[in-house]
């Protein structure tokens, strides 16, 4: 028996069915992207975790607030740590590394005359100039020069603020009003490049970025209106910046850059900083401080929370669901192509010839199911894209998923139609001729 | 050509067990052009099946060419199926979605004959028995005589030694039966061997010998 023959007649035969095949295909083939979208997000955002200079970032926190002092309105149980903006500026102190202390808020921006823009709530943070080269953030226009020269008085743009307010241009130097104080544009961010935002360290996973950045001497200018925690001190309500400055409740996100050799003695001058706290019955709880590495912050502040994790998981199983609604449909197709496999038989195709018939019909349906496979993905991916910007660049099909949609797809194909593939091979020829009437 | 000794086949269904074929013996000689009759239910087709290697038998012996059926196995069953045997249907039994060329080019094909040659063959089929211009049609695009005559070229495209065909004549009217065993007993000259299972006694006297077959044994051989 000629390969030939078998491939010929699989050809034809296949044609005959395509219509079940293509169904085969378009099931087997959304649950074959569905997976590679979703693990490609999740290694893309694991993967997040592996740039070199996060090795080097640290995370003191102080669990300095007190069980009877009101807090949030939501989870009283589960409060996080915080650092406040006293202890932060104490901590700066001793740091042998740099330090990036910074707090998210929103300023609103008062257009000028020639701007055909109404009053502009801008979602900012409020940051030393080291956040920046902390975070490995990129500057497109302007720079670390510009910042210290402007002192206190700098505004750094994300580049899509720069799009919305400047269309583009090198905006370095031109007047920003906001909440009616005047400052200037030091610098302009490039445009992310990776998954891996800082933000997503600062904020938690999937929080949009800043539009833009000020320096803490703003703060005290500008007075803006703290997020989240409202409750604060005493049960008091406090909504500005200004009201809990000096006080336990204002978060401010710490960050320390360590070289190895600095980590050991940075632990033992926080530990010092947190006994004298301590001491002074400011700070509660068997461990009053703690230093994280980047990566347990991640996992901690759940940039991959355990929602992320099931995704992979859900993925598999769709694509299991999807593989098992495929096999159904190919043991049908094998039920239905006994009469040819009874014909076959009788004209000198042997039972093995018959399985490997089904078996490349199978092969050349796994082709449609690869070509498939890219066009859902790459629909996927896009639609992804759309609706989170941020994964604009990161997101794509690679060499090697292609490479994985191929072995899946063939793998899947064949495993699935081994066992149709055996009970059509096992035909009993006479049922089928004496029925006869194929043509 | 075909040696049957003591041969029975049985279907167990249920309790009940059937002996289609009940201790048969007979021998079919190289040419031979044998018609097989019988009341419906008599075991003719299952006869038949079990010539052709399509079916397995219980007990008894069967020798194709001096071979041991018994003793081959599956490949070796389906290259004596490819090369020795063409079959004819009561209900022709064409791949629907291969054209006559293609149809009656298929046993070629099977037993892995190059391109050109199977051309050779199929052509002077298709121009033997009146198809030339029909060689592109679809099965279902001809009469049932046409699609019995396909069916014949198909059997023959390999050239066998034996023809089994179980009632091909059953769904054709009495013109087109007498046609198709015009056909035979051509083929039958030319040296082919011939079994052909019939109810009608016309037809079956134009045999060389009929065997008459009732409960699954020989009745009367004449
Ligand atoms: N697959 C089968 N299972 C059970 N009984 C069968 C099967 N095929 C044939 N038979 C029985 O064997 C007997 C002979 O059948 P068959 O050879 O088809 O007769 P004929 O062709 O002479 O009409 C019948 O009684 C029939 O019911
Ligand atoms: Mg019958």
């Amino acid at each position: 028996m000629k390969a030939e023959t078998e491939i010929s007649l699989a050809i034809k035969s296949f044609g005959f069915q395509w219509q079940k095949y293509m169904f085969i295909a378009a099931v087997m083939s959304l649950g074959i992207a569905v997976f590679l979208v979703v693990s490609n997000l999740y290694i893309n955002l694991t993967s997040a975790f592996e740039q070199p200079h996060l090795h080097q970032l640290y995370k003191p926190v102080l669990n300095d607030w007190k069980k009877d002092e009101a807090f949030d309105e939501l989870d009283s149980s589960k409060l996080p740590p915080l650092m406040s903006y006293q202890n932060s500026m104490a901590l700066a102190q001793i740091e042998p590394g740099q330090n990036a202390s910074s707090f998210k808020t929103e300023v609103i921006y008062y257009p000028s005359q020639a701007q055909s823009l109404s009053l502009l709530p801008l979602s900012t943070r409020v940051s030393s100039i080291s956040f920046f080269e902390i975070f490995n953030l990129h500057f497109k226009f302007g720079g670390k020069d510009e910042l210290t020269q402007k002192s206190g008085a700098w505004v750094v743009l994300s580049n899509q603020t720069n799009e919305r307010l400047f269309a583009g241009a090198n905006s370095v130097g031109k007047k920003l009003n906001l909440n009616g104080h005047y400052f200037e544009v030091a610098a302009v961010l490039e445009e992310k490049t990776h998954l891996f935002r800082e933000h997503d360290v600062v904020n938690g996973a999937f929080e949009g970025s800043e539009d833009i950045y000020l320096p803490w001497q703003a703060a005290d200018v500008l007075n803006p209106v703290i997020r989240g925690k409202k409750l604060c001190k005493d049960g008091k309500y406090a909504s500005r910046y200004l009201d809990v400055k000096e006080g336990s409740c204002l978060w401010v996100n710490h960050w320390v850059k360590l070289a190895d050799s600095e980590l050991h003695a940075y632990e033992q001058e926080v530990s010092s900083y947190a006994q004298q706290l301590s001491a002074t019955g400011m700070l509660t709880g068997e461990t009053p401080y703690q230093i994280y590495r980047a990566k347990d912050w991640y996992e901690k502040s759940g940039v991959i929370n355990n929602d992320s994790k099931i995704f992979p998981l859900l993925a598999i199983a769709f694509m299991f669901v999807c593989a098992v609604n495929a096999c159904v449909i190919l043991y049908a197709q094998a039920i239905e192509q006994k009469p040819d496999a009874a014909n076959w038989y009788a004209f000198g195709l042997s039972r093995r010839s018959i399985l490997s018939v089904f078996l490349i019909q199978s092969g050349i349906c796994s082709l449609f199911i690869v070509a498939l496979t890219f066009v859902f993905s790459l629909v996927g991916i896009s639609v992804f894209k759309g609706i989170f910007p941020a994964y604009e660049t990161s997101l794509y099909l690679g060499l090697d998923s292609f490479f994985i949609m191929v072995v899946i797809s063939i793998s899947f194909m064949l495993f699935f139609s081994l066992f149709p593939g055996i009970s059509l091979s096992r035909v009993k020829p006479v049922v089928y001729l004496k029925q006869g009437g194929v043509a | 050509m075909l040696k049957i000794n003591g041969l029975s086949k049985y279907f167990q269904s249920g309790e009940v067990l059937t002996k289609a074929i009940d201790g048969i013996s007979m021998s079919v000689g190289s040419g031979e052009f044998v018609a097989i009759t019988g009341a419906s239910g008599a075991g003719k087709s299952t006869l038949l099946n079990v010539l052709g290697l399509l079916e397995n038998f219980n007990e008894g012996s069967y020798e194709i060419n001096g071979t041991e059926v018994s003793k081959m196995g599956d490949r070796q069953k389906a290259q004596v199926r490819n090369e020795n045997i063409g079959f004819i249907f009561q209900s022709f039994n064409l791949l629907p979605y291969l054209s006559v060329y293609e149809n009656i080019e298929l046993p070629l094909k099977i037993r892995g004959i190059n391109k050109s040659e199977r051309k050779k063959s199929v052509e002077q089929l298709l121009e033997k028995f009146g198809l030339a211009n029909r060689a592109k049609h679809l099965p279902s695009q001809l009469s049932g005589g046409q699609q019995q005559r396909v069916s014949i070229a198909r059997a023959l495209s390999c050239a066998p030694k034996l023809i089994l065909a179980d009632e091909p004549t059953g769904n054709l009217n009495s013109e087109m039966a007498n046609e198709v065993f015009s056909m035979f007993e051509e083929i039958n000259r030319e040296g082919t061997t011939i079994l052909v299972v019939t109810h009608d006694e016309g037809l079956a006297s134009r045999a060389h010998k009929t065997i008459q077959i009732g409960d699954g044994k020989v009745m009367q051989v004449s």
